[in-house]
């Protein structure tokens, strides 16, 4: 195996075991086959932290998601594995979009994940079960409104990469937008917001 | 018994930034603190916030006055402080949860330091000035107290919400003054002259917002010519004690400016130092301009304000070089 594509195994919280291709299934787990990436494949914290909570959602078979700023598609990939049944992902950068197509590829999960290069006005799709957003505070504060009308009522909104002085401000701007805070996570520096979104 | 550390915290209409200012107080590790919030003539909800807040935690020490500027809260503030170390805060900053416990336990076990710093991150940071950008890691980079007194005329090298000092230091210099320039810097020089120890933690335990409004922008004694006003004066007073004359390395506009605001304090700039071809053997202002390899032994007391990035350090290197001694022979003004 090429030294590109070869990392360790990563087992993230009780079900999901991040893998190069080719190595092998700790018994037991669901296998997330991931291309190594500059854009998200599980090692920094606030990947786990996103997959941990998504592990923790009770994600019908409908569920619909929108990944924003998807990266390697590592959390769409996982909510498709954990049960999900589309996700469209969205990246500015085209070589993220190629790389989310390549291990969509990977987990056999083509069919299930629509790839968008731009940002959500690029995007026509609403009413999702699930919206997730790893990116700098400063853009989950000016996309809030488009973000958070894409959800549809009591759905969540996983909101992480928040550097902690953005924490605040992003919980009041989504609050202020009719969503819940369900949990928020303080970690060494960045933190991630689970909201939910109000009843109609 | 009184808390271990008072926050001291000014403001003025700034309902907007406050509760996430608060709430980073709120979550600090470190408890043992008190607020000593000082309304400065807010016209906003400002102070019902506070008083909101304060209903629900005894340690914010709440105050309403007149609008009369930064420096008469800051000085009430300080009068109302109980602990004898002093964290300030703004309205609109963001502490990080372990802030205060830093840099109280640093104090503690370093009775000798007077003040102390920490790493600051400006935020919001998609359109932050290149110059804010550059202020913050200069300022970031200058840890212990011989870095920063070595650089303490190039800039202002701590951000206000950023320190914690010991009140009484403060207070010996007769707390915080109105001057043609910013109070805290005017405050560091202060220190400074007094002998005072400073240094900065490494971590970054403030996050400072960054605004179109914010005073270091819009306020007149904020100006680059109030800081050049300002470091004259000090200046004067200690470096430039005992002469009239100096010399400025850079001809260019910022020596310029210079060379004005000298003359405002009585000291002559007599020579140049540059590395300009074009500016070499011209006379500015009836003082010859030389080149670095030309400057005669023992001259007089050398200011560099060339502003430009990096010929700081070249200069620092040269001067290293040739034997001169920083602070002895020349110091870094821009």
């Amino acid at each position: 195996m090429s030294g590109r594509t070869a990392f360790s195994p990563l087992n993230i919280g009780q079900h999901l075991s991040i893998l190069a291709p080719g190595s092998r299934v700790p018994n037991g787990r669901i296998a997330l086959w991931l291309e190594r990436g500059a854009f998200g494949s599980g090692e920094h914290e606030t990947t786990r932290h996103c997959l941990e909570i998504i592990e923790t959602l009770d994600l019908q078979k409908q569920a619909r998601i929108l990944d924003f700023g998807s990266g390697t598609g590592i959390l769409s990939i996982a909510a498709l594995l954990l049960g999900a049944e589309k996700a469209w992902c969205v990246d500015i950068e085209p070589a993220a979009v190629a790389a989310c197509q390549r291990n969509s590829q990977l987990n056999q999960l083509e069919d299930q994940i629509e790839h968008c290069l731009g940002s959500l006005e690029n995007l026509t799709e609403t009413d999702f079960d699930l919206g997730l957003a790893n990116i700098y505070g400063d853009i989950l504060l000016d996309v809030a409104v488009n973000l958070g009308s894409r959800i549809r009522p009591n759905g969540y909104l996983l909101l992480s990469g928040i550097l902690w002085e953005y924490n605040f401000d992003v919980r009041q701007r989504y609050q202020q937008l009719g969503f819940k805070l369900i949990i928020n996570q303080m970690h060494n520096e960045f933190s991630t917001l689970l909201l939910q979104k109000s009843a109609a | 018994m009184p808390p271990k550390v008072s926050i001291l915290l000014p403001l003025r209409n700034e309902a907007s930034s406050l509760p996430a200012a608060l709430n980073s107080l709120f979550r600090q590790t470190f408890a043992d603190w008190e607020l000593i919030a000082v309304d400065d003539g807010s016209t906003d909800t400002t102070f019902s916030i506070l008083q909101q807040e304060a209903r629900k935690d005894s340690r914010l020490k709440i105050f309403k006055r007149p609008a009369t500027g930064l420096v008469a809260a800051l000085n009430f503030g300080l009068e109302q402080c109980l602990a004898p170390l002093v964290a300030r805060m703004d309205g609109d900053d963001i502490c990080h949860p372990q802030r205060l416990e830093y840099q109280y336990s640093t104090m503690q076990q370093n009775p000798q330091l007077d003040l102390l710093a920490c790493r600051v991150r400006h935020f919001p940071r998609p359109r932050l000035q290149e110059g804010m950008l550059a202020y913050e890691k200069w300022q970031n980079a200058l840890l212990d107290h011989q870095q920063i007194e070595r650089d303490l005329f190039v800039e202002s090298p701590f951000a206000h919400p950023s320190v914690m000092y010991r009140k009484q230091k403060v207070c010996n210099l007769g707390g915080y003054r109105v001057m043609d320039w910013a109070e805290d810097y005017d405050l560091w020089l202060r220190m400074a002259e007094t002998g005072a120890r400073f240094a900065r933690l490494p971590q970054t335990l403030l996050y400072w917002r960054d605004r179109p409004q914010r005073l270091t922008r819009t306020a007149a004694h904020c100006t680059l010519d109030a800081f050049r006003k300002c470091k004259a004066h000090f200046l004067r007073r200690r470096w430039l004690a005992d002469t009239s004359q100096v010399w400025l390395w850079g001809a260019g506009l910022e020596g310029k400016l210079w060379r004005k605001v000298l003359a405002r304090e009585e000291i002559n700039v007599c020579g140049w130092i540059d590395v300009d071809p074009k500016k070499i053997c011209q006379k500015i202002h009836q003082a010859q301009v030389i080149a670095p390899a030309q400057i005669p032994t023992n001259p007089p007391f050398i200011l560099v304000c060339v502003g430009t990035r990096g010929a700081r350090q070249q200069i620092r290197d040269y001067c290293d070089s040739h034997g001169m001694a920083e602070g002895q022979d020349y110091l870094c003004v821009t």
